[in-house]
């Protein structure tokens, strides 16, 4: 799929009436239909593209070529993900290892491909916790998340909630203190009220989603789902079934809108988990 | 001796038609010299990968009065028209893509264009031969390349079998017509003729023993020649061995699908954590690839499954693990449970992965 979603994205970027609708092609869900000539001509128009040649669409081809450059942190990491890709889990690893060896920096990288490719918490916190410790007095972000959220997740994956929650309370009252409680994503919030909800503090994740509520961009079904377990704990069945039933409607409402559900990979719930939980 | 003869014939005739295997340091940089790009190219391969090629079944016309045509050899489509020029600085534009230094190169009668997926293309040399007298050559009859037979009935249907594995694939042939010179294709799979070519070669040379192609075979560039074995019997029946997709290889149709973010994930947790019984064995643990490829008709390849030990060696689990792991797979996964809906599947093949962990024979998660 990697080489067809590259070739697409080319396709994509020629002239609009160079793409024929016939044949097939498939992204994001969305079919779209080209010919194969418009797909040789794809090929064509992708060939011009000197960036590319270096890369290729090929992960054997890459790897070959970062094995031929000299080895820095940021090559043997861009190749260690590209054996990932591969299924070469073995020589992956290995990589990642070297990588962090060569350039600390990339322990960043490491720790957020254990986590969310290979799934491994205890490695991606050690990895994370490297990452942070390089700037010990400060909370490190990619640009979307604090480190201290992808460390919350290795510890929440570990079973270990009530580290999680410290480690969400670092992100999230930090941006609350610096620019207020409703510049925090409300996915952070979600986290931190599933946390909660595991060490039974319901209130806490009550008061949580409440201000998640606040900061979503449209009805959260996400949000409303985890306010019915958050009721159930507390024993009321009554306000638990219609926060279930609101997250069904606008579970339904979004997809009609083209809303993408579901809305936090992290925090994933489904429609037929809300309808399973609606069942007696 | 005679072996060495035709050896040294095919060679020859390989160069003829600008075959020679490619490397980049045998082709040397386009010099802007407009003349010696001027003519007709017939595509032979561009490659995806290290060991991914697919052919290319076009041709490309660069006119000298600066017309540029894209076509496909079958002639179904209307073809791409635009201008071709050579700049200076070492650059070619073709149909309005300009193509910088050091992108397009020439050696001999071979052209390729880009470094990223490379198009090889070799100068068109016409070599006249009726399509339909090579058609009836071939047809009814079985030929074979030193690697393939070829069981080819009248109807265009191609029984095309590896002579080291005996696996036989459908295709469907045909031998097209372009300017009097002949073009062999195999296009399509078990489920019929469709625009997925395989291998389409322009045939130089056919007698009644012999017929020769200059093209990409799948695994060379180069002059092959198919010999005459016998004629097909009515007991010859073409029968696809294995599992067909139904994207070819140019096409690259494939959706690679996890089961992420969608309801498959749940349903597939859900499988593997209901029916899947804990074995306590303390160390085996780590992770299970799970893969195999669903095509638009619904069918299933076999799953694949690759194992690894927590520290992602390559790894046998406990065959109290795998025994339950396979036959989930089996009954579950290739039988009867897919989670793909009619729509999803009619719109081409799909390529599953996804992940097992185990914690001491327990499973763990599901991604």
């Amino acid at each position: 799929m990697k080489t067809g979603m590259l070739l697409l994205a080319f396709l994509l970027a020629m002239p609009v009436e160079t793409q024929a609708q016939r044949g097939f092609w498939i992204q994001m869900g969305q079919a779209r239909t080209f010919s194969p000539l418009d797909l040789v001509q794809g090929l064509l128009f992708n060939n011009q593209n000197t960036s590319l040649a270096f890369m290729g669409l090929g992960l054997k081809q890459q790897l070959a070529r970062l094995d031929s450059l000299p080895r820095t942190g940021k090559t043997v990491a861009d190749m260690a993900t590209f054996a990932t890709g591969l299924g070469e889990l073995e020589r992956a690893v290995l990589l990642y290892e070297e990588s962090t060896r060569l350039d600390p920096k990339q322990h960043y990288i490491v720790g957020w491909t254990y986590l969310f490719t290979l799934h491994d918490y205890p490695r991606a916190l050690h990895h994370l916790n490297a990452y942070d410790a390089l700037t010990p007095d400060f909370d490190d972000s990619n640009g979307l998340y604090p480190v201290s959220y992808l460390k919350a997740f290795c510890l929440r994956g570990m079973g270990n909630h009530a580290e999680a929650v410290r480690e969400f309370s670092k992100g999230i009252d930090s941006l609350a203190r610096k620019h207020g409680s409703e510049w925090v994503n409300y996915k952070q919030y979600v986290s931190r009220a599933i946390s909660y909800l595991a060490i039974g503090q319901a209130d806490k994740a009550l008061a949580d989603l409440d201000s998640a509520d606040k900061n979503a961009t449209s009805e959260s079904p996400l949000v409303l789902y985890y306010r019915a377990k958050a009721y159930e704990q507390q024993g009321r069945p009554t306000d638990a079934k219609r926060e279930l039933q609101d997250a069904l409607f606008f579970w339904q409402a979004n997809r009609v809108k083209g809303i993408t559900q579901p809305e936090d990979t992290n925090n994933r719930i489904t429609e037929q988990d809300i309808e399973d939980a609606l069942k007696p | 001796m005679k072996t060495r003869i035709v050896g040294c014939d095919v060679a020859l005739k390989a160069r003829q038609y600008g075959l020679t295997l490619f490397t980049l340091s045998l082709f040397h940089a386009f010099a802007g010299n407009a003349q010696s790009v001027v003519g007709r190219w017939i595509g032979v391969y561009t490659q995806y990968d290290l060991d991914q090629f697919c052919t290319i079944p076009v041709y490309m016309d660069l006119l000298p009065d600066t017309t540029w045509r894209l076509g496909l050899l079958d002639n179904t489509e209307e073809p791409k028209l635009g201008k071709w020029a050579a700049l200076p600085g070492d650059t070619l534009l073709l149909g309005g893509v300009r193509y910088g230094p050091g992108l397009v190169f020439m050696r001999g009668d071979s052209l390729r264009i880009g470094l990223a997926s490379p198009m090889i293309f070799r100068r068109f040399r016409p070599v006249p031969l009726n399509a339909n007298e090579v058609w009836h050559r071939l047809a009814g009859q079985v030929w074979q390349s030193d690697s393939t037979q070829f069981w080819i009935q009248l109807d265009g249907k191609v029984g095309v079998v590896n002579r080291r594995t005996n696996v036989q694939t459908i295709q469907y042939a045909q031998v097209l017509n372009l300017t009097g010179s002949s073009f062999w294709q195999l296009r399509g799979n078990a489920f019929g003729p469709n625009k997925q070519v395989h291998d389409s070669r322009q045939v130089i040379h056919a007698d009644a023993k012999t017929v020769q192609f200059a093209g990409w075979n799948g695994r060379n560039a180069g002059v092959e020649t198919f010999r005459w074995v016998r004629a097909m019997t009515p007991r010859d029946t073409l029968r696809q061995s294995g599992f067909v997709s139904c994207e070819g290889c140019l096409g690259l149709g494939v959706r690679f699908r996890g089961y992420h973010e969608t309801e498959q994930t749940r349903q597939l947790k859900a499988l593997f954590t209901r029916q899947y019984q804990p074995v306590d064995l303390p160390g085996q643990s780590g992770m299970i690839l799970v893969s195999f490829t669903i095509n638009c008709r619904g069918d299933h390849s076999s799953v694949q499954l690759r194992q690894y030990n927590a520290d992602y060696r390559v790894h046998s689990f406990d065959l109290r693990i795998m025994n339950q792991i396979q036959i989930l797979c089996r009954d579950r996964l290739e039988n009867e449970w897919f989670g793909f809906s009619e729509k999803e599947l009619t719109e081409g093949d799909i390529a599953v992965q996804f992940t097992i962990r185990l914690l001491d024979g327990r499973i763990t998660e599901v991604y």
